[in-house]
């Protein structure tokens, strides 16, 4: 059952992926099962489009097209791996400067994974400054990126500018990716 | 001649009985010093290499490897520091890079990278110089543009041409196309229970693709991973950039140095040293000593752990 389940969302995880890449997302209008089932932001930040299509990381079991989080972040998965994740979309854009803005959306399973992600100091460490981006993020200064991490329904969402003159930008994303309707 | 002889004669009980001594003496000494191979490990700093915006000056990187390899070597230049490490005109070197952009990028920075292919190209050509990683898209996304030409510093990935070894399970970049190779590693911990990602993890990327999670929870698959004849043959050097480096999982920090060493375990456990320093000032809890490296020490012979076997020098510019 929950593997069906599972089988018939990602599928349609990587479908609304791929519309995202093809940049007619905004136009679709994606079937309601899967909104509700999954999130994948609908526009990207302003300013920035996708540098490349988006990738798809599954587990070692059910890996998806891009492959299984192993080869999407080597051993540094295993955490994830501990608190139930699924799946991961991986969106990097680019400005004309060449700034990089990494969005990270991952399916922890459910909403008490994402949150026990959240709390894992191995995936979001001590030190960050608390920010609202709509709910509370975690926010990372390491001079020259910044980076937060945020939780969205069943999603751990990680967002990160190479550049910190961008961090305001990529909060005003945060937020809008947080408000946005499934 | 003759009378040192006959004097000789003339004490042989008295002589036979120091020489007995001495022998005994001799072979004690040679019994306790068995496991006594010492291994040198470099490391080189400067404050000037790379700055708080994450760019590196290139001449200093150059300055900091050339220090580095004539620390480790004993020779002056970069042309007879690679010949004592064994590197010929002829020879085509591998070196294997971790592209690892998630989510502070510890890439090794271009102008390290590029310092590291232009002293290698003192002794062999530049085509004869392969930069490879698991994967195009990997070394693409760590902005390595791939070069697979018959021009200039080749960047390939093992999911593209040359296949992998039935035998060690090792692309045939390792296997066949090199004669020597460089573990190239960058300084990254990964935490809950995995310590960090140094020399030894460095090379999954060099592994068939089903081998490569085995090594994020088989302490003795991983560590055999560089007792692979051709990893343990033809490695000549290994070298970790350290520029910047992270000591938590995901918080970066700038070390602004390199590490270097011929014996992959002693230079794994400097790395280690380093994070740990880093951690206790931050009142981090240390890292154990991973399990790996003393099956890499007792079980494969790959080199030493232990700390009063390994000679650290430390060059701060």
């Amino acid at each position: 059952m929950i593997r069906g389940r599972r089988c018939s969302s990602f599928h349609d995880f990587c479908l609304i992926g791929l519309a995202l890449a093809s940049g007619f997302l905004a136009e679709m209008s994606a079937e309601p099962r899967f909104q509700q089932e999954l999130f994948l932001p609908k526009t990207g930040p302003a300013g920035f489009i996708l540098a490349q299509p988006p990738e798809f990381y599954g587990t070692e079991s059910e890996p998806l097209v891009d492959g299984h989080i192993f080869h999407f972040i080597n051993g540094g998965g295993v955490v994830y791996l501990n608190h139930g994740f699924q799946a991961v979309v991986h969106l990097v854009y680019k400005n004309e400067t060449a700034d990089k803005l990494i969005v990270d959306i991952f399916d922890m399973g459910t909403a008490q994974n994402a949150l026990a992600a959240f709390a894992d100091q191995a995936i979001c460490p001590a030190g960050f400054a608390v920010i609202s981006v709509g709910t509370e993020a975690k926010a990372y200064h390491f001079e020259p990126d910044f980076f937060l991490y945020f939780i969205k329904d069943r999603c751990l969402i990680y967002a990160h500018v190479t550049d910190d003159g961008q961090s305001e930008l990529l909060i005003d994303y945060a937020k809008r990716i947080f408000k946005e309707e499934p | 001649m003759i009378c040192r002889t006959r004097r000789a004669f003339s004490l042989w009980p008295a002589g036979r009985l120091f020489i007995a001594a001495a022998a005994t003496l001799v072979i004690c000494a040679l019994a306790q010093g068995q496991p006594q191979q010492r291994s040198k490990v470099v490391t080189v700093r400067s404050p000037k290499v790379i700055n708080s915006r994450n760019q590196v000056d290139l001449t200093e990187a150059k300055a900091m490897l050339a220090a580095g390899l004539e620390a480790l070597t004993g020779k002056r230049g970069a042309k007879d520091a690679w010949s004592a490490l064994g590197l010929k005109p002829a020879d085509v070197v591998g070196i294997k890079i971790n592209c690892n952009n998630w989510t502070i990028t510890l890439s090794p920075p271009a102008e390290l990278l590029q310092a590291l292919t232009d002293s290698l190209a003192t002794v062999v050509p530049a085509n004869n110089i392969i930069v490879y990683e698991a994967s195009v898209a990997d070394l693409e996304s760590s902005g390595f543009k791939p070069n697979s030409s018959t021009a200039g510093v080749r960047f390939i990935g093992c999911n593209e041409g040359a296949g992998f070894d039935d035998e060690e399970r090792l692309s045939r970049i390792v296997t066949s196309t090199c004669t020597k190779l460089i573990n190239f590693a960058s300084l990254k911990c990964v935490e809950q229970g995995r310590g960090a990602s140094l020399f030894f993890k460095n090379h999954i990327g060099s592994l068939v693709e089903k081998d490569m999670p085995k090594c994020h929870g088989n302490m003795d698959f991983l560590a055999s991973t560089l007792a692979k004849p051709s990893l343990k043959n033809k490695t000549i050097l290994n070298i970790c950039n350290g520029l910047r480096g992270t000591y938590r999982q995901g918080v970066p920090w700038y070390w602004g140095g390199i590490i270097l060493g011929q014996d992959p375990v002693a230079s794994e456990w400097a790395g280690y040293q380093i994070i740990n320093e880093k951690r206790e000032q931050e009142k981090v809890a240390a890292l154990p000593m991973p399990e790996y490296l003393k099956i890499a020490e007792s079980k494969y012979g790959l080199g030493t752990c232990t700390p009063g076997h390994i000679d650290w020098v430390k060059i701060e510019r």
